[in-house]
C-alpha cells in the first residue's frame, strides 16, 4: 500500500480567531440579515478552500433563505474566486489549490445557470462571447455570459479557444448585436485585434459592437484595437451592453459617439462610487 | 572529422568537463538545442542538406517528439563543444502507433475527431494528434489513458496502474537505432567519444515523473489529484520512477562509459510566473520520488563513468528553495535557465545563491531576444550571460529551450561567435552593460507568514 500523506495544514486558533475579528468589522455584507450573512461567508470561504463537494449545499442554502442567483454570482462567489485570484498572484496559492476554487465555481455556476436563464423575461438581443484562439480560460467568460442572459440576452457562447472565422460565422449566423471577446494571457490578448481586424475585413464591424475583456485587458487596450467597449468587470459589461442596445440602439459599432458613451457609463460609475464613498 | 590525438583530451571535451565541475576552463563552452523545423531552417541557412519532411528525422523519445538530435556534421562546421544523444522509442522515432478513435481502449473525455484524422498512441497510451502549423507540426496529446484512475476509488486506481501495459525499459529496439544511419547507440555513442572532439550528453529516460504524469492523467488534472488523490498519485509516481530509474540503466549500460553527462528526463516543475506547487507540497509530494530515481540513477553512471554528472531540466521560473532541494536529490546541474519569464527566473541570482555547487546550462533567451531580436541584440545578451554565469566555471551556453524555426541563423551564429570571443577565461572585470550581479535580488519566501498579531495594550 502506498504511503498515507498527511495534506492538513496545521493552523493557529488564536490567529484564526483574531483575523476572523478583524474581517467582522469591515464586512462587506453587514447589511444583510444575520443567517444571509453567515451563508455568504460559508460560501465565500468553501470557494476560496476549495471545497468543492459542500459548494451545492451551501449554494442551495442561499437559494432557500430567497437569495437570487445573480446576487450569489455577484457577491460571494465573485469575492471568493478574487481572493482565490489575490492569493495565486501573491504565491500564497498555486496551480492545485487554485483548481479546486475553480471546481467549485464549476459547480456553483452549473447550478445556478438554468436559474438565471429562467429568470430572464424578455429577449432584449443577442450576445456571442466567447474566449480567443489560444487561450484555453473559461470562468470569467461564463460569468459575464450568465449575467448577459439574466439581463434579458440570448447569449450564443462560442466557448474557448476561438477562431476568427467562427466568431465571423456566428456573427453571420445568430445576428448579434453585441460581440465580446475575452483573453487571459498577454500572449493571447493579441488574437482579440486580429479577430477584430477580421470582423472589419468581412464587412461586419458596423453591425456589431465589440466588447472586450480579461485579466491583461484595459481600457487603453480596447482604444488601441478599437474595440468599442471594455468591460472592466461582468457588471459594467452588462450596463455597457444594456445601454447598447436600449438608447445606444441608433449607433452602429465602430462609431466614436458610441466609444465616448461607453466611456461615459463607466464615469458614471466613478462618480457614484466617489459620492458613496 | 577533427582530428583527435589518441591518449589525450580534446579541449572541446576538457572544456566542458572543466565547466561542469565548476573549473575554469579556457571558454565557456557552446551548444546547441532546437526543434525539427529549427533544425531544418538551420542546415537550410548554412548550405547543409537536409530532408524537408518533418516527420523523417530522429528525435527524442516519445515524449520530446520535438527534440531533433543534431547530427555531427554540423556540430563540426559550426565548432561546437558538446551534442546531445536521447535515446528513441522502440523501433526509431516518433514511436507512434496509428490508432483508429473508436480503437482507442479508454474513454478519452472528448467528441470525436472529423473522419480522415489521423491519430496515435505512443508507448505509454498518451493518444496524440499530428497538428501541423505553418512551419511543420507537432503531435498533441488529445487523450489520457489514466484519466479516470485518479478519480476511481482508490483500490480501483491501484488496479488500473497494475494493469497497465507499461513500456519496456530494457527494450533492444531502443538503442538499435542513432543519428548515423546504421550505427547503433552504443556505437554511435563510441564513434562520438573515439572519434570526434565533442562532449556528450546523454539522455535515457523515455518519460519523466511528474511530467509523464501529467501527460498520463492530463494537465488540468494532475494538479487536483495533490490534493484529492495523494494515495494515487503516490503509487503513480512510485511506479514512474521505477520506469525512470531502469531507462537510465538500459541506457548506461549501453553507453555509460561514453557520455559525459546525463540528462535525467525532463520535468517541468514551474510555469512562467512561479512553481507549479507550494514548497510544502514539493516536499511532502514529491521530492522523495526525484530523490529516489535520481540517486539510484547516479549510483549506477558513477561505477561506469566517475567522472560523470547529472543535470536537470525545468522550464519556467523555478524558485530558489526548490532547486536547493533538487540539489539534495543527487542533481549536479540545471538546464534551461530562461532568462525573461519572471521573477524567481533572474540567472545571476541563481548563479549567486547556488553556483558554487551547481552548473548551469542554457540562458540565451528563445522567447525574445533569439527570435526577435538583431544579431547585435543577441551579441550583448551572451555577454552579459556570460559575465553572470561564468565567473568560476559551471556555465555551458545554449538556448533557453529548443532552437524554433523563428530564429534567424545569423542569430544563432552570432551566439555561438560571440560565446567564442567573449567567452575566454579569465573572464572581464567590468560588467558589460545591462549585466546583473544578482545582489538586488529579493530571496523568495516560500512560506508567507501571517501577519503578526499586534501586541495587547499594557493595562494601566
Amino acid at each position: 500500500m502506498p504511503l498515507k500523506i498527511e495534506t492538513e495544514k496545521e493552523f493557529d486558533l488564536e490567529d484564526l480567531q483574531y483575523d476572523i475579528d478583524e474581517t467582522r468589522k469591515t464586512d462587506r455584507w453587514n447589511d444583510a440579515p444575520t443567517d444571509v450573512k453567515e451563508l455568504f461567508h460559508t460560501l465565500e470561504w468553501n470557494i476560496i478552500d476549495g471545497e468543492h463537494h459542500e459548494t451545492i449545499t451551501f449554494i442551495n442554502g442561499c437559494l432557500e433563505k430567497g437569495v437570487s442567483p445573480r446576487t450569489l454570482v455577484a457577491g460571494p462567489m465573485a469575492t471568493g474566486i478574487a481572493e482565490v485570484g489575490r492569493r495565486f498572484k501573491m504565491d500564497e496559492y498555486f496551480l492545485p489549490e487554485v483548481m479546486m476554487s475553480a471546481k467549485c465555481m464549476h459547480e456553483a455556476l452549473g447550478r445556478l445557470k438554468p436559474l438565471i436563464i429562467a429568470e430572464k423575461s424578455i429577449d432584449i438581443g443577442t450576445v456571442v462571447v466567447g474566449t480567443v484562439q489560444g487561450d484555453l480560460h473559461d470562468i470569467g467568460k461564463k460569468i459575464v455570459a450568465m449575467m448577459m442572459e439574466a439581463a434579458g440576452f440570448t447569449v450564443i457562447d462560442l466557448g474557448v479557444s476561438v477562431p476568427p472565422e467562427d466568431f465571423i460565422a456566428a456573427i453571420r449566423e445568430h445576428k448579434p448585436k453585441i460581440v465580446g471577446f475575452s483573453a487571459l494571457l498577454t500572449t493571447t490578448m493579441n488574437m482579440q485585434g486580429e479577430t477584430l481586424k477580421l470582423i472589419k475585413k468581412e464587412g461586419l464591424r458596423e453591425q456589431v459592437k465589440v466588447f472586450v475583456g480579461g485579466a491583461p485587458i484595459s481600457q487603453a487596450w480596447c482604444d488601441k484595437i478599437g474595440a468599442d467597449a471594455y468591460g472592466a468587470d461582468a457588471l459594467i459589461a452588462v450596463e455597457k451592453a444594456k445601454a447598447c442596445v436600449d438608447r445606444l440602439h441608433n449607433l452602429s459599432g465602430g462609431d466614436p459617439a458610441l466609444h465616448a458613451a461607453m466611456l461615459q457609463i463607466d464615469r458614471q460609475r466613478e462618480e457614484a462610487k466617489a459620492a458613496v464613498g | 572529422m577533427a582530428a583527435i590525438i589518441k591518449g589525450t583530451m580534446p579541449p572541446q571535451r576538457k572544456r566542458v568537463i572543466d565547466a561542469m565541475h565548476l573549473r575554469e576552463p579556457d571558454r565557456v563552452p557552446v551548444g546547441l538545442w532546437g526543434t525539427v523545423e529549427g533544425y531544418q531552417n538551420l542546415r537550410q541557412g548554412l548550405g547543409m542538406q537536409f530532408n524537408e519532411d518533418p516527420r523523417n528525422y530522429r528525435t527524442g523519445s516519445t515524449t520530446w517528439t520535438t527534440d531533433v538530435a543534431f547530427e555531427l556534421d554540423l556540430a563540426e562546421k559550426l565548432d561546437l563543444d558538446f551534442v546531445r544523444i536521447s535515446i528513441g522509442p522502440p523501433g526509431g522515432s516518433p514511436g507512434f502507433r496509428p490508432i483508429k478513435f473508436e480503437e482507442v481502449p479508454f474513454d478519452m473525455g472528448i467528441p470525436p475527431p472529423p473522419a480522415g484524422v489521423e491519430i496515435n498512441v505512443d508507448e505509454w497510451g498518451v493518444v496524440r494528434k499530428w497538428t501541423p502549423h505553418e512551419n511543420g507540426g507537432y503531435y498533441e496529446m488529445i487523450g489520457y489513458p489514466l484519466f479516470h484512475a485518479t478519480s476511481a476509488p482508490l483500490a480501483d486506481g491501484l488496479r488500473m496502474l497494475d494493469e497497465f501495459p507499461w513500456p519496456d525499459p530494457w527494450d533492444p529496439a531502443c538503442w538499435e537505432d542513432s543519428p548515423i544511419p546504421g550505427m547503433s547507440l552504443r556505437e554511435y555513442c563510441k564513434f562520438v567519444r573515439e572519434e570526434t572532439p565533442f562532449a556528450l550528453m546523454g539522455q535515457g529516460g523515455r518519460g519523466g515523473l511528474f511530467e509523464q504524469a501529467k501527460y498520463m492523467v492530463g494537465y488540468a488534472k494532475i494538479f487536483s489529484d495533490f490534493i484529492e488523490s495523494p494515495e494515487f498519485l503516490e503509487a503513480f509516481l512510485t511506479k514512474l520512477v521505477d520506469i525512470e530509474i531502469e531507462h537510465n540503466k538500459a541506457f548506461l549500460d549501453q553507453c555509460g562509459e561514453y557520455i559525459d553527462w546525463l540528462r535525467m528526463s525532463p520535468e517541468d516543475l514551474a510555469s512562467e510566473k512561479t512553481a507549479f506547487t507550494s514548497l510544502d507540497m514539493f516536499e511532502r509530494q514529491l521530492k522523495h520520488h526525484y530523490k529516489r530515481a535520481t540517486l539510484a540513477t547516479k549510483e549506477y553512471y558513477l561505477k561506469k563513468n566517475p567522472l560523470g554528472k547529472i543535470q536537470f531540466h525545468s522550464c519556467g521560473a523555478i524558485p530558489e528553495p526548490f532547486m536547493r532541494h533538487l540539489m539534495d536529490c543527487g542533481v549536479d546541474g540545471y538546464d534551461s535557465l530562461p532568462p525573461k519569464v519572471a521573477r524567481h527566473s533572474n540567472p545571476a541570482a541563481k548563479k549567486r545563491q547556488l553556483g558554487k555547487e551547481m552548473f548551469f546550462y542554457g540562458g540565451i533567451d528563445v522567447q525574445q531576444t533569439l527570435p526577435y531580436g538583431s544579431v547585435e541584440d543577441v551579441r550583448a545578451e551572451v555577454r552579459t550571460r556570460i559575465w553572470e554565469m561564468g565567473h568560476g566555471g559551471g556555465f555551458l551556453l545554449s538556448s533557453s529551450h529548443r532552437l524554433e524555426h523563428d530564429v534567424p541563423i545569423a542569430n544563432t551564429l552570432a551566439m555561438i561567435e560571440e560565446c567564442r570571443s567573449y567567452g575566454v577565461y579569465p573572464l572581464p572585470k567590468e560588467p558589460p552593460p545591462g549585466a546583473d550581479t544578482g545582489a538586488g535580488y529579493e530571496a523568495w519566501d516560500p512560506r508567507p507568514k501571517r501577519k503578526p498579531k499586534p501586541k495587547p495594550a499594557a493595562t494601566a
